[in-house]
């Protein structure tokens, strides 16, 4: 079909070039059962839709703009940054394709962090479901939109994240193996995408849509744990001369190794022992359409219908909902709960008491609150264990010291974007319950908002470390340990004081990267580096660390009697 | 006359949950069907079985003569849909929208540009079919919708409380349009709470309650069956199961509720 003449806007240049790559294998898509002509139309506005989604640099500028407005150019600068990376894993090894292997297993290992943070929307877009579901689209060409749709975003993504490898690539080996690094990055991209794919759609196929949503979450938590913890951990336990003399070729499981077959092709394109090399590359091309074949044969079929399910509103859910309600109509209304019993501790009144359990249960349920704030906990635990492993030498000679107090500080970068993140949700209009009949003054919905916060993100974590400090310190350790918690909490309410206040979950998600809230954090970050290096200085002084150890619960005491006291004029909404 | 939509022994379950038990329904060209009953009846699991969304049930469902579980695709092809509370891809304009839906239903670009052309104008949406849809009204948001269920000149449109949110001259402009496509031949499967609304549009009312098919004719002899003047009250005796007025009174009696007493 000729494109319609009321489209307004087309795709930039480089997406474009890539969207008629992509479909230079047409007919081998014809030949699995994909309608060529659907799948180019549907491409074509994702990508565009994709042009239109604001990155973090460009939401500090936007309006909600009436005319299409494309968000075009941010990406090359974070490919830029991301590509200098890269260049480290090009230097571990002794021989070319040792190196280039390293270099292929930072690339895979880094589309797969990036499709698995960004693209899980874009393969379950729960807005297809009233949208193409219903057209006349078969499974197959449904399916293939969707993963080439990722496959030309990641190759955008992936350009300029290429230049400075490319560049040290150059400058060690010659034009000639720059170019021969060029046909088999596609092949890597692909393996990939579609290694993450075939993980998710097998999981697909094996639970229900709600728990794929809840896998997808813990998921993406335990990989990006996992990516922070390899990057802390590998460079210190590998010795460095050893890295440099290390030839992947002579070690026995090299060949089951998918970045190791990438390297060997890239021996074979610049033209070294082409006879060993060529079934490295035709194993590299056969195991990726084996994959790509099987994704679409045998996975896309159940992939569609269970994507229905997913849908908030689908027949499913409400009719589990309404069983669940039946079965529960039996059972008494009241258990133990120890957010409720917390609650009635902290809490002076009802609307605080509300405020305190709506923000409690918030937290624990809130899929993207999870996905911003529970890694922290994963990172602090890495963190915890370097600063362990870095001092173990000066731990047994002068015991744990300052260490343990210093992981109370640490803890508080948990507990500073849990009370950035708890006034956000995509689900913030719902928080016109709070304007709808307002108490005379908000303060006690902040209150209760900000206890909550405090005690489940700090209070808990603290008192364990507390417990830790006062039994390998003895009790000379509670008054420092009491100013550690007293700061990251000043701190925080330092950080919620200065700025307009903010009801819980009533404001839109905040775009990572966003100039005010970067501003803020960094502000934080620096007064937090600052109260920890005093602390360090006065920590054997016992008499002043009690002296401070007041004053700072004093500050924090005024400060929650500040927040409580906040009239309406100084709410965010 | 052929029939235009078949049911035959349709069931469909959720687990141990039945929610559609033994349907039987013929429907013929032209005919305006309100299809209409309590929450969780098993009215939208029908109508997504009919658009093809659920391949898993039971039964045997035609449309047009052809099997839904062997021709699924051509069977959308001639079904237009107009899904409750559905989302759009809103950072899309309404043209660009229109212009991707005529795509995948293979409508040539001459025709399908001087139909979203017309149907645009026809909603008042022509001075703003270039702007985004995320800085439309939720009328206006209705109406694109509403567009994209008619693109393809479908012989069965399905709509499921297509009404919402539009103002009064646009529900007066969508109940004309339903009398004219039935005019035309078109079937028209209506599915609402709106009970005067399908009094008036419904040329026959089915009545669907906990996945069985309870009631089955037009407005006039669905009266004279049951008893009752309106349709509202004709639903309200078939499908409450409980007073309502008994419900109502144990609503306000709620309010003067106290703990300790049983009454304030």
């Amino acid at each position: 079909m000729e494109q319609n003449k009321s489209v307004p806007t087309g795709l930039e240049p480089i997406t474009r070039s890539l969207l008629r790559m992509v479909l230079w294998f047409k007919p081998m898509y014809q030949q699995w059962g994909v309608d060529s002509h659907q799948l180019a139309l549907m491409l074509h506005y994702k990508l565009l839709m994709d042009q239109r989604r604001p990155t973090g640099f460009q939401q500090m500028s936007r309006n909600k703009a009436s005319k299409p407005t494309n968000f075009g150019y941010a990406w090359l600068l974070i490919g830029l940054v991301t590509g200098v990376m890269l260049i480290f894993a090009l230097m571990v090894g002794a021989d070319p394709v040792t190196r280039i292997s390293f270099f292929f297993s930072g690339l895979v290992f880094l589309l797969s962090a990036m499709l698995i943070s960004d693209f899980t929307s874009v393969l379950i877009d729960v807005r297809d479901n009233s949208i193409l579901l219903p057209r006349p689209v078969n499974d197959r060409t449904l399916l293939l939109a969707k993963l080439l749709h990722i496959l030309v975003h990641i190759s955008k993504l992936l350009l300029p994240m290429l230049i400075a490898p490319l560049i040290y690539i150059g400058s060690e080996w010659g034009w000639r193996a720059v170019f021969a690094l060029l046909p088999v990055v596609p092949i890597a991209i692909c393996f990939s995408i579609l290694l993450v794919n075939s993980v998710y759609l097998l999981v697909l196929r094996v639970t229900s849509a709600e728990k794929f949503k809840n896998f997808i979450a813990w998921f993406q938590i335990i990989f990006a744990v996992a990516v922070y913890g390899a990057y802390q951990f590998l460079p210190r336990f590998t010795d460095e001369e050893e890295m440099k003399s290390f030839v992947i070729g002579n070690r026995g499981y090299a060949p089951y190794l998918p970045p190791y077959w990438f390297a060997r092709s890239w021996d074979f394109f610049r033209g070294e022992n082409w006879l060993s090399n060529a079934p490295w590359l035709f194993l590299s091309l056969v195991s990726c359409a084996l994959s790509l074949f099987i994704v679409i044969r045998f996975l896309a079929p159940a992939f569609a219908r269970k994507i229905a399910g997913l849908s908030g509103s689908s027949a499913a859910a409400g009719i589990a909902a309404s069983h669940r309600l039946t079965a529960r109509d039996n059972r008494p209304r009241t258990k133990f709960s120890p957010a409720i019993w917390i609650s009635k501790w902290v809490c002076r009144n009802p609307i605080e008491q509300h405020s305190f359990l709506f923000t409690w249960r918030f937290t624990g349920r809130s899929r993207e609150f999870k996905m911003k704030v529970y890694p922290g906990f994963g990172y602090m635990l890495v963190i915890f264990f370097m600063q362990f492993y870095r001092n173990f030498k000066q731990l047994s000679t002068d015991g744990p010291g300052f260490i343990l107090y210093g992981s109370i500080y640490l803890s508080g970068f948990i507990l500073i974007s849990a009370i950035e993140q708890v006034g956000h949700s995509e689900q913030y209009k719902a928080a016109w319950i709070f304007w709808r009949a307002p108490p005379a003054k908000p303060g006690d919905i902040l209150i209760g908002s900000t206890k909550a916060v405090l005690i489940k993100f700090s209070l808990l974590l603290a008192l364990l470390l507390l417990m830790v400090s006062t039994w390998l310190l003895g009790p000379a350790a509670l008054p420092n340990a009491l100013l550690a918690i007293g700061n990251q909490w000043l701190v925080t309410l330092l950080l919620q004081r200065r700025a307009q206040q903010q009801l819980p979950a009533s404001l839109p998600p905040i775009s990572e990267g966003k100039g005010s809230a970067m501003l803020k954090t960094f502000f934080v970050m620096m007064l937090l580096g600052v109260f920890v290096v005093i602390h360090y200085l006065l920590y054997n002084i016992p008499w002043a660390i009690g002296l401070l150890t007041l004053l700072v619960w004093i500050a924090v005491w005024l400060l929650l009697s500040s927040i409580r006291n906040t009239p309406w004029r100084e709410v965010d909404g | 006359m052929e029939p235009v939509i078949q049911l035959e022994g349709l069931c469909k379950s959720y687990g141990e949950h039945r929610v559609l038990n033994d349907i039987n329904l013929t429907v013929y060209p032209g005919e305006v069907i309100g299809y209409i009953g309590p929450n969780g009846a098993g009215k939208s699991t029908t109508v997504k079985i009919l658009c093809g969304l659920i391949p898993d049930f039971e039964g045997r469902v035609t449309v047009k003569g052809l099997d839904l579980r062997k021709d699924t695709l051509a069977v959308k092809k001639i079904i237009g849909y107009v899904p409750e509370l559905a989302e759009l891809y809103e950072s899309l304009t309404a043209n660009e929208f229109l212009d991707l839906i005529a795509g995948l239903y293979e409508i040539p670009a001459d025709i399908a540009d001087q139909r979203i052309t017309s149907m645009l104008a026809a909603f008042d949406l022509a001075a703003v079919a270039n702007d985004r849809i995320d800085t439309y009204s939720k009328g206006m948001r209705q109406k694109a919708l509403l567009i994209s269920g008619l693109l393809n000149n479908p012989d069965i449109l399905i709509l499921d409380e297509p009404l919402s949110g539009l103002d009064a001259n646009s529900v007066i402009i969508v109940k004309e349009l339903i009398s004219r496509l039935a005019a035309e031949g078109k079937t028209i499967f209506y599915s609402s709470h709106m009970m005067d609304v399908v009094e008036k549009v419904s040329h026959r009312i089915i009545l669907l309650n906990g996945g069985k098919l309870i009631a089955d004719g037009s407005f006039a002899e669905l009266q004279g069956q049951i008893g009752k003047e309106s349709l509202e009250t004709i639903f309200a005796s078939l499908t409450a199961n409980t007073g309502l007025h008994d419900a109502a009174a144990a609503l306000a009696g709620a309010l003067n509720q106290s703990p300790t007493n049983g009454t304030e």
